[in-house]
């Protein structure tokens, strides 16, 4: 799996679909994730961060899937296979903040990841 | 030009170790599963410094014309073995460890530091990390004892530390054995 695949799987494997930031359709339904993608190599620690995008009154399904990407990730980190290495994923600081939204309907939870690519180049 | 020497193993990442690990009173090398919480000696951060260093003696050192580091003349004095930490937690087991020589009376919740060592003051414990590649690195320290004291750091609005050094030591019922012992394992 190549390292753009990887950080798609990562934010894919939570139910909703998972768009990259630039690339979210224009007519895509919430729920759903949009994520910065980025890539290095070893000794690079990458700054990831996705928004989890719900569309209601409470903020409950919104903060469930916070829990749940905290939850994969877990208390020290989630490593998964990339060609030529690992992607080793730990959580950002803040891992979790609620955003506002012109529309209050519209509940927004942005997340900070940091991930180093544990590979040559 | 062609970088011929510019390069690193293809096994590199599998074999990197990751995060900080975890000090355990006990642990299984060939049955390596996740440890129980009680098995846990404590929470720690800024990592666990795993030491095993030799001494040497240079015995051609005063022997006139005779090279430094010859190596047929190269004696091993012994090796120090230890394990430092700054641990989070302030449990009694965790106080007693740290003072070595102490005793803890469950009824009072009291931890009293001893003028004599006992025998039972000296366990082996084991630090354990994760690999890359789904493996898992060991440290077994033999006959651990700590030797740093204790010492609890607070701070404002912070947690409170504790420092740990622990030494292994040889006994002297079986003074070849090195008192410390290492495993690494690849994934299953």
């Amino acid at each position: 799996m190549d390292k753009w695949q990887a950080i798609n799987d990562f934010w894919s494997g939570f139910g909703i679909p998972a768009y990259e930031q630039a690339s979210v359709p224009t007519n895509a339904k919430m729920p759903y994730i949009s994520y910065n993608a980025q890539i290095g190599a070893l000794d690079e620690v990458l700054n990831l961060s996705a928004s989890i995008w719900f569309y209601g009154t409470t903020w409950e399904p919104a903060s469930k899937l916070a829990d749940q990407i905290a939850a994969a990730i877990g208390y020290g980190y989630k490593i998964t296979t990339v060609d030529g290495g690992y992607l080793w994923i730990h959580r950002g600081n803040p891992f979790a903040q609620r955003m506002s939204d012109e529309d209050p309907r519209v509940k927004r939870i942005y997340i900070n990841i940091q991930a180093e690519f544990l590979t040559a180049y | 030009m062609a970088k011929k020497f510019t390069v690193i193993p293809q096994n590199t990442f599998n074999a990197l170790q990751l995060d900080a690990g975890v000090l355990l009173k006990q642990f299984d090398p060939s049955s390596p599963t996740a440890p129980a919480d009680a098995d846990i000696i404590t929470a720690t951060t800024g990592g666990i410094n795993v030491s095993c260093v030799p001494t040497y003696s240079d015995f051609g050192e005063d022997v006139d014309n005779c090279p430094n580091n010859t190596k047929e003349l190269k004696h091993l004095d012994g090796w120090d073995c230890t394990m430092s930490t700054t641990a989070l937690g302030t449990s009694a087991e965790l106080i007693k460890l740290s003072l070595g020589a102490a005793d803890i009376t469950v009824a009072s919740s009291k931890i009293t530091p001893r003028r004599d060592l006992e025998q039972t003051d000296f366990a082996d414990l084991w630090w354990v990390g994760d690999k890359a590649d789904g493996g898992m690195v060991a440290v077994k320290l033999i006959n651990a004892l700590s030797t740093g004291g204790f010492s609890l750091q607070t701070t404002k609005n912070g947690k409170g530390q504790i420092s740990l050094t622990i030494t292994g030591h040889v006994s002297i019922n079986a003074q070849d054995v090195v008192p410390m012992e290492f495993y690494s394992t690849d994934a299953a």
